[in-house]
């Protein structure tokens, strides 16, 4: 199942994002945005997480974890 | 008797106007001149230093000085009222022992002279003290009194404040005069708040005045950035958040405001990808404050972890305060490890705008908390146009009100305004 994710990159590969994107496209990942903080955030499928965790540049690999705010009826918001 | 002379001092115009009680307050501190209250009445206090007998001078003002003489005893029935005695020269307050003279230089000096036994100095004006709050008939909310936003002279003046959260009401009346950049990252949703918490905490921290002049915002005249990070329905994506903080870095936002979270576990760590958003924030400039969630219930003995990002060791969490200055049954606590609490606000019962028709609205959380922090900030920028982020973020702190409460739950205690 294709996932939203985000991944944080190791510092030590900052300057290389070109190669790091192309390696990021070989395993199957669809590239939404890239921060220059190094963060990169997509569209992967699940079964290729592990493929890409293993990456020397990819630090941390996480799903997008949504963020919600109670409905505007409540009253502790 | 002559009429005392007075000096002018509050709620005249140059007292109660912040930007010309301020230039009248540095004019007196820096320019040195001289001040142009005065110190005396022009008149005189005899004073019995041994007992309340005054038939000596009281022969004195009659026969050398040829005064007229009223006595407080004279005053049984009406009150003392400067009015009832003009007439008199000397007005003596028998139980007192002392006397109140309206009498030349000369007749004073003989006086002093004459009455070993008394003392003679001038009257003094009596002032309200300088230190007074001057604003003190501008009524606002309990969280801006208590912050001591009514009592800044600072506004947000030129100081970019972005809001990330369900976007703004462009077309809010208390916003009619205000210059709002506004932008979604909410894919096929424009900026327009369509849920009410983003207006809500715009209102808080860059917002004035309801419609009846209530006050209810801290930086009212920021530079109000509006970021729509969170869908209509109140939820956004983690890359919808760190588009928002990336736009509000790139306009020069020196202050980034987000009322919102994800609860976190005990045991769990902080998201790596906002503490790097957080902190290429802080080398261009600009501070996130985040909040610390509402997932504890205090009564029940409950405490959760302060939420995602405010988790961050670069982002301020904020907690929420109810108006006795007590933790907000609902507000998280620091428990992982560095995870903290960094300071607290009000977040109880609190009033801002919404959308509208409603227009404005009484809530409660950590999400009302974070945008009084974020508006201080803004205060502490204007102040400190050439400080650092760091110094700014040290002197929130320096200045925050010390409470009577764990640090895990406050952080350094309520923030207050410069």
């Amino acid at each position: 199942m294709k996932k939203n994710i985000v991944i944080t990159l190791n510092d030590h590969y900052l300057e290389e994002i070109d190669n790091t994107l192309s390696n990021l496209r070989k395993e199957g990942m669809i590239i939404k945005n890239v921060y220059e903080f190094g963060v990169i955030s997509g569209v992967l499928e699940e079964e290729n997480f592990s493929k890409i965790r293993a990456l020397d540049e990819v630090l941390l690999l996480k799903e997008d974890k949504n963020i919600n705010i109670p409905p505007p009826s409540g009253g502790i918001q | 008797m002559r009429q005392p002379i007075l000096g002018k001092r509050t709620f005249l115009k140059e007292n109660t106007d912040h930007s010309k009680a301020f230039e009248k307050y540095m004019n007196e501190c820096y320019e040195r001149v001289a001040s142009s209250v005065p110190l005396f009445t022009g008149r005189h206090l005899m004073v019995n230093t041994k007992g309340n007998d005054f038939k000596s001078p009281q022969k004195l003002f009659k026969d050398k000085l040829n005064f007229k003489i009223a006595n407080s005893r004279d005053f049984i029935s009406e009150n003392l009222n400067e009015t009832s005695f003009t007439d008199a020269d000397a007005l003596i307050y028998d139980e007192l022992g002392i006397a109140l003279i309206d009498g030349n230089e000369e007749q004073i000096r003989m006086l002093e002279a004459e009455s070993s036994d008394f003392i003679i100095q001038p009257e003094r004006v009596v002032y309200v003290p300088d230190d007074l709050p001057v604003s003190i008939n501008i009524p606002a909310t309990w969280g801006l009194n208590v912050t001591r936003v009514v009592d800044s002279n600072f506004t947000g003046r030129d100081v970019k404040i972005a809001v990330l959260d369900t976007g703004f009401d462009a077309n809010h009346p208390d916003f009619c005069d205000r210059e709002v950049v506004a932008e979604s990252f909410v894919p096929n949703e424009t900026s327009k708040d369509m849920h009410g918490h983003g207006t809500h905490c715009i209102g808080t921290a860059c917002g004035n005045k309801d419609s009846q002049g209530f006050r209810y915002g801290v930086a009212k005249s920021a530079n109000i950035y509006a970021g729509k990070v969170l869908s209509n329905e109140g939820s956004g994506a983690q890359s919808w958040i760190l588009n928002g903080i990336t736009w509000a870095v790139k306009n020069n936002c020196k202050v980034i405001s987000m009322s919102l979270g994800s609860k976190i576990y005990p045991g769990e760590g902080y998201d790596l990808a906002y503490e790097k958003a957080a902190k290429f924030a802080l080398s261009n400039g600009a501070i996130t404050v985040a909040a610390a969630g509402n997932d504890s219930r205090r009564s029940f003995k409950q405490y959760i972890p302060v939420s995602s990002p405010a988790n961050c060791p670069s982002v301020l969490a904020v907690g929420a305060l109810d108006s006795n200055l007590n933790v907000a049954d609902f507000s998280n606590r620091s428990i992982n490890p560095e995870s903290q609490i960094d300071i607290a606000a009000p977040g109880v019962s609190i009033y801002s705008s919404w959308i509208m028709p409603t227009r404005n609205r009484t809530i409660s959380g950590t999400s009302m908390a974070t945008p009084h922090i974020a508006g201080i900030l803004g205060l502490l920028c204007e102040k400190y146009p050439e400080g650092t982020i760091y110094e700014i973020k040290e002197e929130l702190r320096n200045m925050a009100r010390r409470l009577p409460l764990p640090g895990i739950d406050v952080g350094v205690g309520l923030a207050i305004a410069p």
